[in-house]
């Protein structure tokens, strides 16, 4: 770091902030340099920890003033090393003690809560309530805030029935890169509650979902809340091949029967996360748990008789509750777990569930062609999760025991994104993971009115430069 | 600066590759998403703010050093010695069995740094104080015994129980060991005091110190068993953790007695006992788990078990308790060397005991009570559960029904009980060691009408099982059972059959009859506990 440089930066942050939350300390800046990727990017120049909306537009303004780059980072659990600094002396936003609930608008069933409020909290402060939110956060919403999910299209809990977590967005209060302060969806009127996204104008809410913090640092952002389920039901279904559990998963999205479903795809998957399960079926080859949640217990019986006729349609049968209560009581608990299997490398991306097999049988084949089906210092799950209509999550995460592995987990990770993008699949997080797969394949248009936008919002390219090559 | 061989933090090597970076041990709130009473564990981590400071940023500055992308320095001695090692990260850490061991590469970390050299000048003077003084204080060590005055000669110097002080309760809370004493008499055990006590070493080994820790521990070990002492009690966790963990490890041997806290000893021995004690007003109060008999001893229903034997006394506990409690922040050498900082973490367990309206926040530590006392200047009483009793209650014992009768009843959890006290094979594949709570709940308002235990004391066809009341201390596993469902599992003439109720149960909950489990660990490590038979032959997985 240039000290000369930052030091008057650094004297003027302090003042914003308060010198307890400004750092250029090395042990603190190295340990903001990864995020749950196994990606190392650049060591940020200085951490900062603001707290409310003002001091990131005053940090923001500052940062024009002085030329700094500016990275937003939330849980920093994002696995696809997409708040990981491109460029050398960044100033790195910790956006967790942003963390208060604003608040709750009964009339309109929304919550208003800070960028940095990890989901597992809101949660918690919600059901005290007696309200739930609709997408209740990626699979690591422990640590997961909801400025970094809906920066990164995050999918997750409650994606079946919700969708993803751009979708439970009413309006988001966002600091653009110069410093202006932008209320979206309703909040364009000072005198109107946020209620309504699509109101008005165009939705400039979407603008900034999925941006990868390269277009504004969210500050606020307004969700939908529901009240917590009276009914509930829990059922896992194995299947005897992957094709017919996709196909009545499809079904069963296509009815929007559940709130969660969850396939593990092969039975590779359904050995490592339930060994006895799959020595008591061994037939079973892929495994559905699906979670109901209803406002009635009347309605939640009545879509489990379809669920259950959809799943017998298919060739599926019930083999407990097992797996589908747990994944719903360890909601941010199911993943982690794993790593004892050695370090995780992801692939995660959407496709239509009809496409979900063919990545199955892809996958199979690449592990094939490198050995991994008989090397077990290299190992995998595959599953996919119930998105929003009729399409879903493709997981395959690799996890690699001996380190000394690593050329051979390269070259089947790197096969594994290739296959995913020639076969329509199209990632939620970009970064680090994807970048290199994705970019070259963007529509010009597409990729030009991006870059204008980035232009004209972020004059001095002060937001996490070097994000999608802009 | 020299290079620095890290040949203690690389025997962890394996941690640093293991840990996922997912950011629980610090960000994690699992009150509502998993049951479990965890909010931000990482209670220095909560003061200081950075992720430096946290189990995931300190392993990623390991690594730094570890491959000398990060140089030894004084910024990075500091660092090392700001973990209380107190072990939330590692409860909350689900990725490998146990979780990953940041305190145990915190002490390494520090072993290392100390045999290279670098040395902190505070940390010296306690050395020397310890040397020469036998206690970190610097205070007389001929005046170690003297608050016990007259009382001193009615303590035997020999006997089978030995109640070891300790140097903080015998220079800074008195009022803790002479509350210890006042109870050993009480209840007529014979104990003795050691004239010639000296500091157990913790601090050393918790600054990084091994050798000179060990010579406290080849002392005292020596000098207790050339007394042939049975029973060593001890009312600072410090100590007693240190006997207990530390010494086995750093001596490479067995002790040769047994060694117990006085919560323990009191819950044990009051356990069949008609006595109940008295407090002289109705308080709120709020228990706070000490690190070292907590997460690092397993000890955590003892405590809470003597406060609810006290009438008119409500325990109401904070919202981070057991192995996820907030540490008080003077653990692992941190009072010592950063003593704004161990306030600072204290100030928020305050509010923790604030926030539940207690007026009385007891402990059952010395170092806890001190740091925690310091902190709370806003009419919040902190005391040691000892001093509690002996303050607060009717000084004599009173002879009357235990409040434990009344669970004695011939309800459904207790007939429940007692079915699965004749049918141990139910138990059959699970692992000793296995312990796992029943709460027999009311079916409609759900409150827990009966609590108790199950302990696998042998494995077999027929395995040895304890039942007792009650919580277990770290359980695996939490089955929560309705009434009318336990009504019926103990109809079942064996286990096949019990199984196949127990699965219906679970999988088919009504909302009379129901079968519900919390886990406290992965399934992973369950099914290597041998749980997986059970929940197979029930139909849950
Ligand atoms: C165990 C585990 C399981 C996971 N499961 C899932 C899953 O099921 N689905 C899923 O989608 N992801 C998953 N993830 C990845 C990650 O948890 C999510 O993507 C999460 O939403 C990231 O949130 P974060 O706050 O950690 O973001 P970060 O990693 O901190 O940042 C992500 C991106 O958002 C930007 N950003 C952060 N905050 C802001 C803000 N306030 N304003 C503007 N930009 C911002 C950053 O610059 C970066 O580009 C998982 C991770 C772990 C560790
Ligand atoms: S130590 Fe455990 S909880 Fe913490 S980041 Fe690593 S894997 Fe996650
Ligand atoms: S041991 Fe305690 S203080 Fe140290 S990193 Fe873990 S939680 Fe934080």
């Amino acid at each position: 770091m240039n000290e000369d440089v930052m030091r008057p930066v650094v004297e003027e942050l302090e003042s914003i902030v308060g010198s307890e939350n400004v750092s250029s300390s090395k042990i603190i800046r190295l340990s903001y340099s990864e995020d749950a990727s196994p990606f190392h990017a650049r060591i940020p120049g200085l951490i900062v920890r603001p707290t409310e909306t003002l001091e990131v537009s005053q940090i923001l303004r500052l940062a024009n003033e002085y030329l700094v780059p500016v990275v937003p980072a939330g849980g920093r659990s994002g696995i696809c090393g997409a708040c990981l600094p491109r460029v050398p002396n960044a100033i790195v936003l910790d956006l967790t003690r942003m963390d208060n609930i604003v608040e709750i608008d009964e009339d309109s069933q929304t919550v208003t809560v800070q960028a940095g409020l990890r989901w597992a909290e809101l949660i918690y402060k919600l059901s005290k309530l007696g309200y739930k939110v609709g997408f209740r956060g990626p699979f690591g919403g422990n640590a997961g805030t909801v400025g970094g999910s809906l920066s990164s299209n995050s999918v997750g809990c409650g994606s079946a029935k919700w969708g993803s977590s751009g979708d439970s967005v009413v309006s988001l209060e966002v600091v653009l890169p110069t410093g202006e302060i932008l209320r979206t969806g309703s909040g364009w009127n000072p005198l109107a509650k946020k209620f309504a996204r699509y109101a008005t104008f165009n939705d400039l809410t979407g603008l900034f979902i999925g941006d990868h913090g390269i277009l504004g640092v969210k500050t606020e952002a307004t969700l939908k809340i529901y009240p917590l389920p009276e009914g509930k039901v829990f059922g896992d279904f194995g299947f005897n091949s992957i094709e017919a559990a996709s196909k009545a998963m499809y079904e069963i999205q296509k009815k929007k029967l559940a709130e969660e479903l969850v396939l593990m795809a092969d039975r590779h998957t359904v050995s490592s996360y339930a060994p006895q399960l799959a020595e008591k079926y061994p037939e079973v080859e892929s495994v559905l748990a699906v979670i109901i949640e209803e406002a009635s217990e009347e309605i939640a019986e009545a879509k489990k008789k379809l669920l259950e006729k959809i799943v017998r349609e298919h060739g599926g049968f019930f083999i407990g509750t097992f797996f589908s209560r747990l994944h719903w009581s360890e909601m941010f608990n199911v993943v982690q777990p794993l790593f004892e299997e050695g370090y995780w490398y992801n692939t995660c991306h959407l496709r239509p569930i009809t496409m979900f097999p063919e990545l199955i049988r892809k996958a199979h084949e690449i592990f094939k062609k490198h050995g991994v089906d008989k090397n077990p210092e290299i190992t995998w799950v595959a599953s996919g999760l119930g998105i929003d209509r009729c399409h879903c999550t493709g997981w395959i995460t690799l996890f690699l025991k001996n380190p000394e592995k690593k050329h051979i987990l390269e070259k089947v990770w790197s096969d594994l994104r290739k296959v995913i993008i020639e076969t329509g699949g199209v990632p939620y997080w970009t970064g680090l993971l994807w970048e290199e797969y994705v970019l070259p394949r963007v529509h010009y248009g597409f990729f030009d009115l991006l870059k204008k936008i980035k232009r004209t919002l972020d004059p001095n390219n002060i937001l996490h430069p070097l994000v999608f090559g802009l | 600066m020299a290079k620095v061989e890290f040949s203690n933090v690389k025997k962890f090597e394996n941690f640093l590759y293991l840990c996922g970076k997912c950011g629980d041990c610090s960000l994690a709130v699992k009150i509502a998403t998993s049951k479990s009473p965890l909010s931000h564990p990482c209670a220095v981590k909560n003061v200081l703010g950075y992720e430096a400071y946290d189990a995931r940023g300190r392993l990623i500055i390991l690594k730094n050093l570890l491959s000398d992308k990060l140089e030894v320095n004084e910024e990075v001695l500091d660092w090392a010695y700001t973990c209380t090692t107190c072990g939330a990260c590692r409860e909350t850490c689900l990725a490998v069995e146990g979780g990953i061991d940041t305190p145990s590469i915190m002490e390494a970390l520090r072993r290392d740094l100390v045999s290279q050299g670098f040395r902190f000048e505070k940390h010296l003077s306690i050395l020397e104080n310890i040397k020469n003084l036998d206690n970190p204080y610097g205070e007389p060590k001929e005046e170690r015994l003297s608050f016990l005055g007259e009382e001193l000669s009615n303590i035997p110097e020999k006997a089978d129980i030995v109640y070891f002080i300790g140097c903080t309760s015998s220079y800074r809370t008195k009022e803790i060991a002479l509350a210890a004493i006042k109870f050993l008499k009480q209840f007529k055990k014979e104990f003795a005091v050691l004239r010639d006590e000296t500091c157990c070493g913790s601090i050393l080994l918790r600054y990084g110190y091994v050798n000179e820790a060990k010579e406290q521990a080849e002392r005292l070990v020596k000098k207790l068993n050339e007394m042939n002492v049975k029973t060593v009690i001890f009312t600072c966790p410090g100590c007693y953790r240190t006997f207990k963990k530390d010494y086995p490890e750093i001596l490479g041997r067995d002790l040769g007695f047994e060694t117990l806290h006085l919560v323990e000893f009191l819950d044990t021995y009051l356990k069949d006992k008609n006595i109940v004690f008295e407090a002289k007003n109705d308080e709120i109060v709020t228990y706070h788990d000490p690190c070292h008999l907590g997460r690092h001893l397993d000890v955590y229903e003892a405590p809470r078990n003597i406060i609810k034997r006290i009438k008119d006394i409500k325990l109401i506990e904070m919202e981070t308790i057991k192995n996820f409690a907030h540490c008080c922040g003077a653990g692992g050498g941190v009072k010592s060397t950063f003593p704004d900082l161990a306030l600072k973490v204290a100030r928020n367990r305050i509010d923790e005991a604030l926030e539940v309206n207690a007026s009385i926040l007891l402990s059952a530590c010395p170092f806890c009570k001190l740091n925690l006392k310091q902190a709370a200047d806003n009419g919040l009483k902190v005391l040691d559960i000892a001093e509690f009793l002996v303050e607060t209650q009717v000084h004599e014992v009173v002879e009357v029904a235990p409040k434990t009768v009344e669970v004695v009843e011939i309800s459904p959890g207790k007939r429940l009980m007692d079915y699965l006290n004749g049918h141990v094979e139910i138990f059959k594949g699970l692992r000793v060691g296995c312990k796992f709570n029943y709460e027999i709940v009311d079916w409609k308002t759900q409150e827990p009408k009966l609590k108790f235990y199950v302990m696998v004391l042998e494995s077999g066809e027929r395995p040895k099982i304890k039942i007792s009341m009650g919580a277990a201390d770290n359980p695996d596993v939490t089955i929560i059972i309705s009434e009318p469902a336990a009504e019926k599992l103990v109809k079942c003439e064996e286990r096949s059959e019990y199984a196949e109720a127990f699965g219906n149960f679970f999988n088919e909950p009504t909302e009379e009859e129901f079968i519900d489990v919390i886990l406290h660990r992965s399934t992973k490590e369950l099914m290597r506990m041998g749980y997986g038979e059970f929940a197979r032959e029930a139909g849950l997985i």
